[in-house]
């Protein structure tokens, strides 16, 4: 028996232990979450004493049409970019745990954009798909095809962040779905030949159920990142042509640091918190189950 | 042999760090007499670097102060982190810059009124200074800040590209519109020329074309004008450069570096910026035609021409005094030096737009820029963009997401104004 008593009962020295972390996380996350609650039922700015207007900022948020279409375009966004990098992570996942040529080196070659900075990454591709001297565009007008107009198109302009964003981000779900395949033991599919299953059917038998909580990982957080997504927007497109491709997170920085209007960015910052929660619980619940189910 | 290994004992540590702590605050002691100025990088080089000398150094000697810069290089950050500091019990900064688009009355109440300074201790020959620019800086009547730098646009133009392509200046709008489709060609190694080009992020823009109609967004006295044919006839004849190809088709997202590099390059026949631009678009060492790109203002319609003289569209900074300052009097004593005649003509030398008329009429100065007479008629008529008032720059983001969209042929150009007329107004 140790010094502190039975360890499976908790003693008040476990929850002194836990005390400087619990304390970090009140003082650097709750506290500032509650401010900006807070903040979000005042009319704020600088210069002018707050002024409690209850829930009139979420009111004039969730009325204005331009919170609205940021909020379709961060939906159709994250989806795409989600589903694309877990297609794409999944399948260079299968390809290098089959085994490749330098596989050392080509996995550097797929993490590298993970150690470029985003706004290098935008201007390397804003310089491909300028509508004049672009790689991209002079490529599409040799063979004949119509140029990207990320410019003048909203559509186009939110493909571009799409892609984008998938070039950026997509050594995360690579790195998540390798390591995990890495993990299955080669039995499993070595009795599955035995058996007679085709490579179609030990994907589906053996490989999608084994990486489920690996998936349901890399889904969540590139759910949760993506919602937030700003940086690749605001450099591409600034949000235009005509606020058209504006997502949430700009829409929120506009109102913060351009309108000074803090009131209206808190309430928009909260409605972010509850679409990403919203997002995030069937994940989260099923990730749960499987995790009480594997125990 | 045994050695003793140097032990640090609780005694000399303190004492040590006691040493290093009053080490350390003796050269503050010594600089007591410091004072903040905060800005842009630009604002510091203007007034200590270049062929005007260093046009704090007199000040400094006299009050026995020294200056502390702290400088960012984003106007939107140097807002953001001036209004917070503003709105502390005490801030350390003394001297503020101030940009015209957020001299808005909830700003401009966070700054010391100068009138009773400018009483005490006026500064040299103040009506030289710009009444254009004065004005926008009252509050109730009462002078919060002083015009220091102004960036005033001009039509910035190639001219060899009108050479090559056998085309005569314009002089009037109609013929300008005429000179950007002929100026838009592809050359034969493929190299696309585009006869206009500039930003679209900035209402001043957009307005620069338009006051060849006298359009404006609002007028100064808070009327929203932008619904009336002459900010939407101005809009149709970009939505026409623009189908036609004359505007590049990134026109919404292009920014004013790519703008500088087409211009050095000759990728754009012409721009609306700055006349202080010329410098980098006529620089040897990266330009493809140095001294051959020039500016003027644009030319009114021919309906207006000779009639009504173009109005320039100009932004600029101002010298202002936080309210929760707490060295004012020196701050003031700084403004004084910096706004006065030798003060302006140093800091015009050093690259600062003057604000006051009197330095361009100086020989020296209208030596070192081509361009000094020209801007120096287009800032007697030049206006600001937009009126101040709270939702100003919600306002402004309006007229730009509305004049996009009637450029691009997303609305037509009446509808967008209407629209903008509108939602303006709700605002007001």
């Amino acid at each position: 028996m140790s010094a502190l008593g039975n360890p499976n009962r908790l003693h008040p020295m476990h929850l002194a232990m836990v005390v400087p972390v619990q304390a970090l996380l009140i003082a650097t996350i709750f506290l500032p979450s509650m401010y900006v609650f807070w903040l979000s039922l005042n009319e704020s700015s600088f210069g002018v004493a707050p002024k409690f207007v209850g829930l009139r900022n979420y009111i004039e948020v969730l009325s204005d049409p331009y919170f609205w279409r940021a909020f379709v375009n961060t939906a159709i966004v994250i989806n795409i970019v989600v589903y694309l990098e877990l297609a794409l992570g999944m399948a260079m996942a299968l390809l290098f745990a089959t085994g490749i040529p330098f596989r050392k080196t080509m996995i550097s070659i797929v993490l590298a954009p993970y150690a470029i900075s985003e706004v290098a990454a935008v201007v390397m591709w804003r310089f491909m798909l300028d509508p004049s001297i672009g790689m991209v565009s002079q490529t599409l007008t040799a063979l004949g095809l119509p140029t990207i107009e990320w410019s003048v198109v909203p559509a186009h302009g939110l493909a571009v962040i799409c892609a984008l964003s998938v070039w950026l981000h997509l050594p995360f779900t690579f790195l998540i779905l390798y390591a995990a395949r890495l993990a299955i033991p080669a039995d499993l599919y070595e009795a599955a030949r035995i058996d007679g299953a085709s490579p179609w059917r030990q994907f589906i038998h053996i490989t999608v159920p084994v990486l489920m909580p690996a998936i349901l990982v890399a889904v969540l957080f590139r759910y949760i990142f993506a919602f937030r997504m700003f940086s690749e927007v605001w450099l591409v497109t600034g949000g235009g042509p005509a606020r058209s491709t504006e997502v949430l997170a700009v829409y929120l920085y506009q109102e913060a640091f351009r309108y000074n209007e803090f009131g209206i960015a808190s309430a928009t910052g909260w409605l972010m918190v509850a679409g990403s929660i919203l997002l995030a619980i069937p994940y989260l619940r099923s990730l749960y189950k499987r995790t009480l189910t594997d125990a | 042999m045994n050695t003793v290994a140097p032990v640090l004992r609780r005694r000399s540590f303190l004492a040590g760090s006691a040493a290093i702590i009053a080490g350390s605050a003796l050269p503050a002691a010594a600089q007591a007499k410091t004072l903040t100025a905060f800005g842009h990088r630009v604002h510091q080089t203007v007034a200590t670097t270049g062929p005007g000398g260093d046009a704090t150094s007199a000040w400094r000697q006299a009050a026995g102060f020294d200056i502390n810069w702290v400088t960012l290089g984003d106007v939107n950050a140097i807002n953001e982190r001036l209004l917070r500091e503003l709105t502390l019990p005490e801030t350390s900064f003394d001297l503020a810059f101030l940009l015209n688009g957020r001299a808005v009355p909830r700003n401009l109440r966070l700054f010391e009124p100068l009138d009773a300074f400018q009483r005490e201790a006026p500064i040299e020959d103040f009506d030289d200074i710009s009444a254009g620019l004065v004005a926008p800086m009252r509050l109730d009547g009462a002078l919060h800040a002083i015009p220091m730098r102004h960036a005033t646009n001009a039509l910035v133009y190639n001219e060899a590209l009108f050479e090559e392509r056998g085309i005569k200046l314009p002089a009037n709008f109609e013929e300008f519109v005429d000179a950007a489709k002929k100026l838009t060609f592809t050359r034969p190694d493929g190299t696309q020329v585009y006869g206009l080009a500039f930003t679209a992020v900035f209402a001043s823009n957009f307005l620069s074309v338009a006051r060849a109609f006298d359009g404006d967004y609002m007028t100064g006295d808070m009327k929203v004008t932008c619904d009336l044919p002459s900010m939407v006839k101005p809009m149709e004849a970009l939505a026409e450069l623009f189908k036609a190809g004359a505007i590049p088709r990134n026109f919404a997202t292009v920014n004013n570096e790519e703008i500088t590099t087409w211009m050095q390059q000759g990728r754009a026949a012409m721009t609306i910026n700055p006349y202080a631009r010329l410098v980098s678009y006529n620089d040897p060492a990266l330009s493809r035609y140095p001294g051959k790109i020039k500016a003027s203002v644009m030319p009114m319609t021919a309906e207006l021409a000779g009639k009504t003289p173009y109005a320039s569209t100009t932004e600029y900074w101002s010298f202002a005094i936080p309210r929760n300052s707490k060295n004012k009097r020196a701050t003031w004593d700084l403004i004084r030096s910096l706004s006065s005649k030798a003060g302006t003509l140093a800091q015009a030398r050093n690259g600062n737009g003057p604000v006051r008329v009197s330095t361009y009429a100086d020989p020296a100065f209208a030596s070192m820029l081509p361009y000094a007479a020209a801007e120096a008629v287009a800032l007697r008529t030049a206006r600001i963009h937009l009126p101040a008032f709270d939702n100003q720059a919600r306002a402004h983001d309006v007229f730009v997401e509305e004049s996009q969209a009637a450029v691009l042929g997303m609305k037509p150009a009446a509808r967008a104004m209407e629209d903008a007329a509108k939602r303006v107004r709700a605002m007001l």
